[in-house]
């Protein structure tokens, strides 16, 4: 076997600097959309990261999370740090807890499942706070998937932001058995980790991304101005 | 006379995707506001809409070759 060697970046270094990457990142929320966009952000070369996540790994989690089977039972931010650390190498911190009024920096991504809990990290921990470069909250459904970019100390962002953040009551509800499926967090989670790379390196970051599977319909946007 | 007759068969062309469901063709008399197109198309509470990726008012009028999106509020991850 061989022995374990970090990862070097050669096919990625005209892409991005990993040097560009040495940002803390904050993942909340490890099930549908974070499991997987903590590996790609891992295998990106992103090292300080730090993963929030208070439940454990169900039976119903493992067709559309990143999880194995002998992971049930198990918190999903322990599972997922061993499982980060056998593909990437990677030492991540994972703490089983809610987040709700917590102090963070650098990029903050949130992949909740309830939009009682987005509002409480947007209002609690992210919102005018100078320290959080952008926050990148992802929303999933079935086929369908929601991603804004936020700058939470810019006036228009703001603005923007809040008038998606709509109650869970408005939300759809999907059928259990038409919920999700991998390839949707899957290419989620793909969006992010572009997304985490034009930040590191200056390019320009599109406030909405929406994605749509079923039409195979990628529309990205800065947003109305009114 | 000629000018009006083909002012009265003039149509728009929208490409609407219903995200998570169908993309079509739809085809209004000119002119075509968001607001006719969604009542044409009936669309619930549940949804919101853009149009060529901006949130527009329900009087914008549509021209043709124009993408509506109808996207749906979704909370899940």
């Amino acid at each position: 076997m061989r022995p374990h060697q970090p990862m070097e970046f050669l096919r990625q270094l005209d892409l991005v600097n990993p040097e560009a990457l040495d940002l803390p990142v904050h993942l909340i929320g490890c099930g549908g959309i974070g499991s997987f966009t903590a590996l790609v952000l891992s295998k990106m070369g992103i090292h300080r990261l730090s993963l929030y996540d208070p439940d454990a790994i169900e039976d119903h989690n493992l067709p559309n999370q990143l999880f194995r089977l002998k992971d049930v039972g198990r918190l999903k931010v322990e599972a997922l740090r061993e499982i980060l650390e056998e593909f990437a190498g990677t030492a991540v911190e994972g703490l089983p807890i809610t987040i709700e009024a917590q102090r963070m920096t650098g990029v903050v991504i949130s992949g909740v499942d309830t939009m009682r809990a987005r509002k409480t990290i947007w209002l609690r921990s992210i919102r005018y706070r100078s320290g959080v470069l952008r926050y990148l909250d992802a929303r999933m459904g079935a086929e369908v998937a929601r991603i804004y970019a936020v700058n939470p100390t810019d006036p228009d962002d703001i603005r923007l932001y809040e008038k998606t953040l709509y109650d869970d009551a408005e939300a759809e509800v999907f059928p259990c058995t038409a919920a999700a499926i991998s390839y949707s967090g899957f290419a989620i989670a793909s969006l992010i980790g572009n997304l985490v790379k034009r930040l590191a390196t200056g390019e320009d970051v599109p406030r909405e991304i929406l994605l749509d599977l079923k039409t195979l319909t990628l529309l990205t946007s800065s947003g109305d101005r009114s | 006379m000629a000018t009006k007759l083909l002012e009265k068969e003039r149509t728009v062309a929208v490409k609407v995707v219903m995200m998570g469901k169908t993309i079509t063709t739809y085809f209004g008399k000119d002119p075509l506001s968001l607001g006719d197109l969604l009542a044409e198309i009936g669309t619930n509470g549940n949804t919101e809409v853009r149009v060529n990726g901006l949130t527009v008012e329900k009087t914008h009028r549509l021209a043709p070759g124009d993408m509506v999106l109808i996207v749906p509020k979704i909370r899940g991850g």
